[in-house]
Formats: structure tokens, sequence, C-alpha cells
């Protein structure tokens, strides 16, 4: 019991969002900061940049829509425990 | 003939005998979800759905938070699922050593298996050691987060969970996790079916990639159970 180590968690979020803005070519430098909102715009831009909703995918797109999903989810699951991590730190 | 889906895991769990259910109740697994998101509420983080979206980590707390009985049908008939998998490959002859995956940590921990257990460091730890009215000599060996990302696990593992988010996104952890078993040790990868998505983009999903070089490995076995949250089993030989 009791061996939950908060500061290697928000380390592991914190690593998480770095490599999710490296992947695409932005300064990762900005991991514990950076919103999930400008985060997800910011994957779009990069796994969809030519996509319109009514556009047909070539299989190579769709295998791009479905890898943006996946980074997408990571963004929100590593920013939301990122935020809920930095909030406890910083309420001790 | 279509199947609903929750009124049948309902039956079928009113009729098994799993460990699971025995310890714990819906009511307080509801209410130790509805601790978490109050806690998380309170916590001024935003729960704006467009901001945390519906995966599986943050979904499962809203969702059992709600008390919805299709919900917990569900749920419960994947846990009976995993815990069934679990006794079949356990260690007949001494404490089963068990990675277990962090988001199915709970119950494991309540389900009385003789058992060494081991757990990434991870938030959803903490919540069942705060909120999850385990027993307080309960013994369980944590893993750092760092650790788990390079897959420095545990030797001679009989048995490893292991999400499939985690696994797609680093196939060096595969190998690592097929490395720390003892001959004839399980992997389960579980949450396999990604919600059912794995079915909506088949070849193009990317836990694709993942299965399909799992596969080309040798002396091993892989069955896919596309049932409920689904798993794949991995055996080896």
């Amino acid at each position: 019991m009791g061996q939950y180590n908060i500061e290697d968690d928000y380390a592991s979020r914190v690593r998480r969002i770095a490599h999710l803005l490296a992947m695409v070519g932005e300064d990762d430098t900005t991991a514990e900061t950076e919103d999930v909102l400008n985060l997800m715009g910011v994957l779009g831009a990069f796994y969809q940049p030519d996509m319109s909703p009514t556009s047909e995918m070539t299989p190579a797109q769709r295998q791009l829509q479905r890898v943006f999903a996946r980074v997408k989810d990571d963004a929100r699951v590593a920013c939301y425990y990122r935020d809920i991590l930095k909030a406890r730190m910083d309420q001790t | 003939m279509t199947v609903d889906p929750a009124r049948l895991y309902a039956l079928t769990e009113s009729i098994s005998k799993t460990a699971h259910r025995e310890t714990e109740s819906e009511a307080a697994l509801t209410q130790f979800a509805q601790a978490v998101k109050q806690e998380e509420v309170a916590l001024g983080v935003s729960q704006d759905r467009e901001r945390v979206g519906f995966s599986t980590d943050i979904a499962y707390y809203d969702m059992l938070a709600t008390g919805s009985p299709n919900f917990h049908a569900i749920f419960s008939g994947y846990v009976s699922l995993l815990e069934a998998l679990l006794r079949i490959g356990q260690n007949r002859t001494g404490p089963t050593k068990i990675l277990v995956d962090d988001l199915h940590f709970r119950w494991v921990v309540q389900s009385s298996f003789n058992a060494q257990l081991f757990v990434k460091n991870s938030i959803h730890v903490d919540y069942v050691e705060r909120h999850g009215n385990i027993h307080p000599g309960t013994q369980y060996q944590v893993i750092s987060q760092a650790d788990f990302e390079q897959g420095v696990f545990p030797a001679a593992l009989d048995i490893i969970m292991l999400e499939a988010r985690d696994a797609s996104r680093d196939e060096a952890l595969v190998d690592a996790a097929l490395g720390c078993l003892k001959p004839g040790g399980m992997l389960l990868i579980t949450h396999s079916l990604d919600q059912g998505r794995f079915a909506m983009f088949g070849e193009n999903h990317d836990f694709y990639p993942m299965f399909a070089n799992l596969i080309e490995r040798p002396n091993i076995r892989v069955y896919h159970i596309p049932i409920s949250l689904g798993v794949t089993v991995v055996t080896t030989m």
C-alpha cells in the first residue's frame, strides 16, 4: 500500500506529450503547459492536412485517420492526467 | 435475431460464480468511481467532452460513476473473462507472478489469487489505494513508469496483462513482455477490440501491425477473443 509515486507518473505524462509533439516536428519543450485543444490541432494539421469531411479517403488516408484518432486519444489522456497530477502537486 | 449485449452479459453474470463479483458489489464499484470523479472535478480540471474525449481511461470512471446497469453488465462480463483466463494461467505449485494492467488492478487485488502482484505506477493504482477500500495488508509491487516504458519488467512472470494501446505503441514492449514470461507463461493483451473500432478499421487500425507482427514470432500461440472489450491471449511454449 502507498507505493504510488506522483512525480514519476507526472513525468511520464509529460514525456508522452513531448513525444507526440516531437513526432509531428513541433517544439517538445512546451509539453508541461501545452493545452490539449492546441495539441490536437497541431496533430490534426499533421495527420489530416488535406481532409475535408466529404472527400473519399484512400487506404493511406484511412490509415492516417486511424492514427490521428489514436494520437488524439493519447493526447487527451496524457494532458488530462498531467493536469490532474499538477493540480494535486500544487496543493501539497 | 439481434442480441442485446447488455442483457446477455447481465444474464450470464447472474449465473456465474466469480471472485470479482463475490468481493465487490456494483454499488461499491459505483461509489469508488464517484469518489474518483468528485476528486477530479474538485481539482478544477476541465471535464469538457471535447478536451477529455471518450478514452478508455477517463471514460472508465465516467461510466462506472453513472451506475449504468448496462455498463456494469458489460464491464463485469469482461472482467469475468479476464478472471477466467488468470485462473487458467495460474501457477499450480506456488504463487502466480502477475504483472497486472493498471486499469484492472482493483479487481485482481480483491479476487484472492495466490499471487505475487506487480503493477505499473499510475494514477489508477493511487485511486485504488485511496478510494478502493482494499485491505490494508494487501501486498503488491509497483514498477515505475520509467521502467515500464523501457520494458524493464520482473523476470519469470507467469502472466502479464498489457493494454493493447500500450502494446501497439511500442512493439519492443511486447518483446520485453514475452521475454519476461516463464516457459508456458501467458500474455493477455487487454481491450484489444478498441471498443469496436478494430472491426471498423480492420487492417487500417493501428493495432493491426502489432498483431500481424506478433504471429511471426516463433514459439508462441496467439488467440484473439473478440468478445466484449476483446482480449488477445499469447501463450509461450
